[in-house]
């Protein structure tokens, strides 16, 4: 196998995702760093966001970043962002966890609170405007109705199925599951007029 | 009861649920075999990935530990040698699985196995002598109900009722060796096949070889790869082709060697 880097470190940087992707498919390592280094903390925050403990979002994004070195050959560009296909793996190992660890009622913490003690350094440019981006999308989140942001919520953050969700809200299934397609129609509309990336 | 026209389905809403990974795992299974061939659906799950997708950048920010990112990294230095070692051939994946039994005629749908991150042992390759994927079937199998002098039949548990009526599995146990037994058993859904872990006290799932489907008749065998000392469960999870490093799906059976 020949030398996989003859960019070197610093041509590696700067390369996009989706380049740094094709050679971290060919098993570069060194392609895994950068990619980690750009999406780790939200990544982090995502797990941290979900399972509420810091020990169970780490095992969670070690869990999701391996599976992304291992199983670099399947991002595919045209069915969105690396961050995208990652924070996607991740989430998805999240609520893996959580609903084998079945702690809905433990885990909770205090988002604000944990922002002011945990928050990530705006260490560039880049990451400057991904947290304005991630404000943005906040925003457009809170200004969906409430009954239809609190089951979205429930379910993509809380990993609650939709059945749960009625039994918790007392409405039927199948008002749970129109919220969640009226909510999240809404936010895509909302995404595409305020410019957020779709 | 209303008409449904061409441009609509009485499933659409719970497209949403399944894009929030809301359904319960049986209803998740129908749907999914509904998804594949419903252009309206699939339409919907294509426009409506982007908000979902947003989602998870909206949570305040945390600083990952840079203790995480080292033990990772090293994980994969690890690997990445192993790789090298391992030759060109470890630089190809895996060929490409067969095409699935019902085609999507959309190609911009996004099936949920990239959604989710499905999973194909890559590094398997460079390790060969711990992943050696193969589709291990053996149809026809008349296990089910007799057993052999020193075989322990053991029933697994159905932990997926809707999944299909009457549908059993047993666990065949001979010394420290397992085989196991289907009947009446629904084949794995389009695009996946079953898969084989193994649980000790404590632990994860271990991923192992035996990836499998059951014949037409809903019967098949498969051998449970390596030796029951330590194992606690044996389960069974619908995994994309190629099988998986880690679960992408709830298990389908779970069968105790201890009972």
């Amino acid at each position: 196998m020949g030398r996989l880097n003859p960019l070197g470190d610093h041509g590696l940087r700067s390369l996009a995702d989706e380049e740094l992707m094709v050679r971290l498919a060919r098993g570069d390592a060194t392609a895994f760093d950068l990619i980690y280094e750009r999406h780790a903390d939200a990544a982090f925050s995502l797990a941290y966001r979900i399972s509420g403990s810091r020990v169970s979002a780490e095992e969670v994004a070690q869990d999701a970043f391996l599976a992304v070195w291992r199983n670099g050959a399947r991002y595919e560009p045209s069915r969105g962002s690396v961050r995208n296909w990652i924070l996607g793996i991740v989430h998805n190992r999240a609520i893996d966890a959580l609903r084998r660890a079945v702690r809905h009622e433990s885990r909770r913490a205090g988002d604000e609170g944990l922002a002011e003690r945990l928050m990530a350094p705006d260490r560039t440019d880049v990451e400057a405007g991904r947290r304005q981006e991630a404000g943005e999308v906040r925003g457009l989140l809170a200004d969906l109705p409430s009954d239809q942001r609190r089951v979205i919520e429930l379910a993509y953050f809380a990993g609650f199925t939709h059945t749960q969700i009625a039994d918790m809200l007392a409405i039927p299934v199948g008002t749970v599951k129109g919220r969640m397609r009226l909510g999240l129609e809404k936010l895509r509309s909302r995404m595409e007029l305020s410019g957020v990336p779709t | 009861m209303s008409t449904l026209g061409p441009q609509d389905c009485e499933k659409r809403d719970t497209a949403s649920a399944y894009l929030l990974r809301s359904l319960p795992e049986n209803e998740l299974y129908s749907f999914e075999v509904h998804l594949a061939g419903c252009e309206v659906c699939q339409r919907d799950v294509e426009e409506l990935a982007s908000a979902v997708d947003v989602l998870g950048i909206s949570v305040p920010a945390v600083a990952a530990p840079p203790a995480l990112g080292e033990r990772i990294k090293a994980i994969v230095r690890a690997e990445a040698e192993l790789l090298q070692a391992a030759g060109p051939q470890a630089d190809h994946a895996l060929p490409p699985p067969p095409p699935p039994r019902r085609q999507v005629r959309d190609s911009r749908w996004r099936p949920r196995q990239s959604r989710w991150g499905g999973l194909r042992p890559r590094i398997a390759v460079a390790a060969t002598a711990v992943f050696a994927v193969l589709v291990g079937v053996a149809v026809g199998s008349s296990l089910l109900g007799s057993t052999t002098p020193g075989t322990r039949a053991i029933s697994a548990d159905i932990l997926q009722p809707g999944l299909a009526q009457n549908a059993r599995a047993t666990l065949h146990i001979t010394g420290e060796s397992g085989t196991l037994s289907f009947a009446d058993f629904p084949s794995p859904p389009a695009g996946r096949v079953y898969e084989v872990w193994l649980e000790g006290a404590g632990s994860h799932p271990r991923p192992t070889d035996a990836l499998f489907s059951v014949n037409s008749q809903g019967s098949g065998t498969v051998a449970v790869p390596g030796s029951l000392r330590g194992v606690r469960e044996i389960l069974v999870t619908a995994e994309p082709l190629g099988g998986s490093l880690v679960p992408t799906r709830s298990p389908i059976i779970s069968a105790s060697t201890e009972t």
